[in-house]
């Protein structure tokens, strides 16, 4: 990329005709309504009835807000009545979801049983959708505004590995060298974990994480997952301003993605540009 | 490295989910179930740390444990007249575990106070610190020696460092002990 290149736009982001991707999250925290609980979506249920038909409870999320690295420790303290739950909302195939609780709305798609991957614009637009249901509801019932606090996006990968190669990050990781000079070898399993400051997007702090780690579903084979989120507080309290933060978040997750992986897996997962 | 210790990466992800709160299953509905008295908790808290705090998340999730407890005690929870603690006297308190102790501090035991307050208190030995916090949330501290002595009896001010400054000192040298086993 060249510095005159805007890095959000999709012409100049690299493209994987067979991404590894699993799961992509696009999702916001806003203040707290108490009142947004799941007896008062009885309407909002209905209303996604079609779309989403499968309906569970899950315990809540905890806020998770950006914070300066400098200055005095501090401890946020948040208040919030108990026994608040979040609410999923999932589509007939459950690869598309809904999450809704009295501070979060967090949209995802899952890939389950070979789905192809809809790409970002698809998710963006599901995310987009959801928050104006949302909105519209809370207003109609005098809940108050949605005032949006932090932004998030998150990207899963899944990339699987027999037994021996989970402790060889080097074959994913351009940056990771082997450890085959080690006294014990190569390590059994291995895990990395950076944090990249994000400038330009929202208001600062605006953090990338990544993550490359060992994990194992239920009955199935262990594989390595990477996962890049961005989280920050938008520029603005409002819709807009969460969807040109998550754009750039976008932006930034994919080109993260392509620099920290290597040729050798970009080829298998077949990139175009 | 304490951004990466504190928080779960992708939170909101559901096919791997990270570590992080336990999810509620039978057993904890069978502990809420069996507690006698317990009221329905109405309120609870989330303590999230500062970055330059990683190191502090056991003590966190012990304070957040604890207060939740308190914060779930019912109007006339000691059987008599006793208020549910206040929002205040919670917030002075975590504000003020967190100011007093560090990463190798022994944590203080908490108990309800029935003006809807909270005392907090280390004890080795002979030597005790009390930190009693009213339902408004002022925050006064005993410090008494082995012989029983008072070394400290003063109000106390989570921001104000100077008044925090003898308290720590004792809370360390408490801690230190606790770990000798002296």
């Amino acid at each position: 990329m060249t510095s005159d290149e805007n890095p959000g736009d999709p012409a100049h982001l690299p493209d994987f005709e067979d991404p590894p991707v699993v799961e992509v999250a696009l999702g916001v925290q806003f203040r707290p309504i108490p009142r947004l609980r799941p007896v008062e979506m009885a309407s909002l249920r209905e209303q996604w009835r079609s779309e989403y038909p499968v309906v569970l409870d899950q315990p809540p999320l905890p806020p998770t807000i950006e914070q300066p690295t400098s200055g005095p420790r501090t401890t946020q303290l948040v208040f919030g009545p108990a026994l608040q739950t979040r609410l999923w909302f999932l589509s007939e195939d459950q690869s598309s979801l809904v999450q809704i609780q009295h501070d979060r709305l967090t949209v995802n798609w899952r890939k389950l049983d070979g789905v192809p991957y809809p790409r970002y614009p698809a998710v963006r637009d599901m995310f987009d959708r959801s928050f104006d249901d949302v909105e519209e509801f809370v207003a109609d019932r005098g809940f108050g505004p949605l005032e949006i606090t932090q932004v998030e996006a998150n990207y899963i990968n899944r990339i699987d590995a027999a037994d021996e190669g989970r402790g060889h990050l080097e074959e994913i990781l351009r940056h990771w060298s082997s450890l085959a000079g080690h006294h014990l070898g190569d390590p059994e399993e291995a895990r990395v974990a950076m944090v990249f400051r994000v400038p330009e997007i929202g208001t600062p702090p605006v953090r990338l994480y990544v993550e490359c780690a060992p994990a194992q579903q239920v009955g199935q084979a262990p594989v390595l997952l990477l996962t890049l989120t961005v989280r920050g507080a938008p520029t603005t309290s409002d819709l807009g301003s969460a969807l040109g933060f998550m754009d750039k978040a976008h932006a930034h997750i994919v080109h993260s993605f392509a620099e920290l992986t290597t040729d050798a897996m970009h080829e298998h997962w077949r990139r175009n540009r | 490295m304490t951004q990466l210790l504190d928080r779960p990466i992708a939170p909101g992800a559901t096919l791997y989910p990270q570590a992080g709160r336990d999810r509620v299953d039978t057993q904890d509905a069978e502990d809420f179930y069996l507690q006698p008295g317990l009221s329905v908790p109405k309120r609870q808290i989330f303590i999230q740390l500062g970055a330059a705090q990683g190191n502090l998340r056991w003590l966190a999730d012990h304070v957040q444990t604890e207060v939740n407890a308190i914060l779930a005690l019912g109007e006339g929870w000691d059987g008599h007249r006793a208020r549910p603690i206040t929002d205040e006297a919670a917030g002075t308190t975590i504000g003020l575990v967190f100011a007093l102790c560090d990463d190798l501090s022994l944590p203080p035991q908490f108990f309800p106070l029935p003006d809807g307050g909270v005392q907090i208190e280390w004890h080795v030995g002979g030597e005790a610190v009390e930190v009693e916090i009213d339902w408004s949330g002022d925050a006064h501290a005993l410090v008494t020696d082995d012989s029983g002595a008072v070394i400290v009896d003063s109000a106390l001010d989570p921001a104000a460092s100077e008044s925090l400054l003898p308290v720590q000192a004792v809370v360390r040298r408490l801690s230190i002990r606790a770990a000798s086993g002296r």
